[in-house]
């Protein structure tokens, strides 16, 4: 029983050295420890949720045909409106492109979309993310914005080779700058997430709101990216206020609630937009030799 | 005699546990609670398996909850290789079957409230620290951690047990 005893000991101190070692370790060796765990358990997270898509398609076959034609019909329905949209978009498209021409305007970033499915979600007070079954062999970078239509649903943070992380705008180290619907000219305001306690839906927060500021009467004032920051592109929703705005203790500005635009909690399938170029937060973060000046031209 | 590996299948044997309690948290994801277990099933291992078995299985167990979350990287992974220290040192505090139930509350509560703790010092920059809010949502968590401890452990325990059997552990 001594000698138990003393091997505890023993290896109490080696734990306490290790732990100092780890420590002070170069953070590529814990990085690579987390990544080799994280890569280690994608091929489960996605097998998990590939076998949940079967048995979806297993229910959905069991719907009736009448049931089908139905949704087929309104589906060409949408998709014959939708491509009338289509045409007079791309009008616009060209006419915007030549006039950018003109005035030799910069062109804003341009998006590729990849479509992903929503793996699995992890939420807690302390962080509120979904793992998406697309990573970087899908051309996924870290910061990417995550939507759904056009609402923001979050935001890449870690990618790994097939799977992505993403924290969700209700997650409080979610941060974004927004104008406000109502807002007459629109000035920018600050978004964050909120630590939420258990058994309540996740929220953000809205803060420097200018002390001026009214929400439009009858309607729930919407929340919109403004494309400044170089993550989220212009005007896509955020979310909405909830519960009216109020004056911070200080009374000279005033700061809200929103809730998201869409339930995070049963979102299926996100769209992860990434830039077609590096950004320019990217430039500056790589080693000069990764990411060539030419390329970003 | 016992295998070298034993611990490494033993762990990759466990592994379908943890996946499904992080199954569970993703359904019940409105909740805001996560299901946690990974204390819990080191447990019964760690009465059977070599010291140094019973830590590399335990710093695994830790680095798989990490991995994919934003916790402080090796927080709870070095919380449950000091708990194994313990429990492998100590067989006797094991002894019988209502022990090993105690130990696995008191074992899967301490390693949640470590990484829970952790998360709170890590946000502590974007978070403004409410000691109330902090007490409630802690206090929600462990409950959730024991009530699984006293669901689960038997089941895991006679599971991790009948593999074990297989591997010839004594």
């Amino acid at each position: 029983m001594d000698n138990n005893r003393q091997g505890a000991k023993a290896s109490i101190i080696a734990l306490i050295v290790f732990i100092g070692l780890w420590i002070t370790l170069p953070s590529t060796i814990r990085r690579l420890n987390k990544e080799a765990f994280s890569e280690f358990q994608a091929p489960a997270i996605q097998l998990l949720s590939k076998s949940r898509d079967l048995a979806r398609y297993w229910e959905l076959r069991s719907r009736s045909t009448e049931d089908l034609i139905a949704a087929g019909r309104d589906l060409a329905r949408i998709n014959a409106t939708l491509e009338l949209k289509l045409h007079a978009m791309e009008d616009i498209r060209k006419e915007n492109l030549r006039l950018r021409e003109m005035l030799r305007y910069p062109n804003s970033t341009e998006y590729l979309t990849v479509v992903a499915r929503v793996a699995t979600r992890d939420t807690s007070t302390w962080w509120q993310r979904m793992l998406i079954r697309k990573g970087r062999n899908d051309g996924i970078r870290p910061g990417c914005p995550v939507v759904f239509g056009n609402r923001v649903v979050g935001r890449v943070t870690t990618v790994h080779l097939n799977i992505s992380e993403v924290e969700l705008v209700t997650s409080p180290a979610f941060r974004c700058t927004a104008f406000l619907e109502g807002d007459d000219p629109p000035r920018i305001v600050h978004v964050s997430g909120v630590a939420s306690n258990p058994f309540t839906t996740g929220r953000a927060k809205v803060s420097i709101i200018q002390a001026d500021y009214t929400p439009p009467a009858g309607q729930v004032a919407k929340v919109i990216t403004t494309g400044l920051g170089g993550v989220f592109p212009t005007g896509l929703i955020l979310g909405t206020l909830e519960g009216g705005v109020t004056q911070t203790a200080q009374g000279n500005l005033k700061e809200a609630y929103m809730v998201p635009s869409k339930n995070l909690d049963t979102i299926e399938e996100v769209s992860v937009l990434v830039p077609k170029y590096p950004t320019a937060g990217e430039i500056l973060m790589s080693p000069t030799d990764r990411i060539k000046l030419e390329e970003f031209k | 005699m016992t295998l070298t590996w034993a611990w490494l299948i033993l762990f990759l044997a466990t592994y379908p546990w943890l996946i499904a309690a992080d199954l569970l948290s993703s359904s019940l994801s409105s909740w805001n609670l996560v299901f946690y277990i990974s204390g819990l099933v080191i447990v019964a291992p760690c009465r059977r398996l070599r010291r140094w078995q019973a830590i590399l299985f335990s710093a695994f167990i830790g680095f798989t909850f990490e991995a994919l979350r934003p916790i402080p990287h090796g927080s709870l992974a070095f919380c449950l290789i000091f708990l194994a220290i313990i429990l492998s040192s100590f067989p006797e505090l094991l002894r019988d079957k209502a022990r090993l139930r105690q130990g696995a509350i008191l074992v899967n509560a301490i390693s949640c409230f470590i990484w829970y703790l952790a998360m709170s010092i890590s946000m502590r920059e974007e978070i403004p620290f409410q000691f109330s809010s902090f007490l409630y949502n802690l206090t929600l968590q462990l409950l959730l951690s024991a009530t699984l401890t006293l669901l689960l452990f038997n089941t895991i325990s006679v599971y991790q047990n009948r593999v074990m059997d297989k591997l010839r552990i004594p």
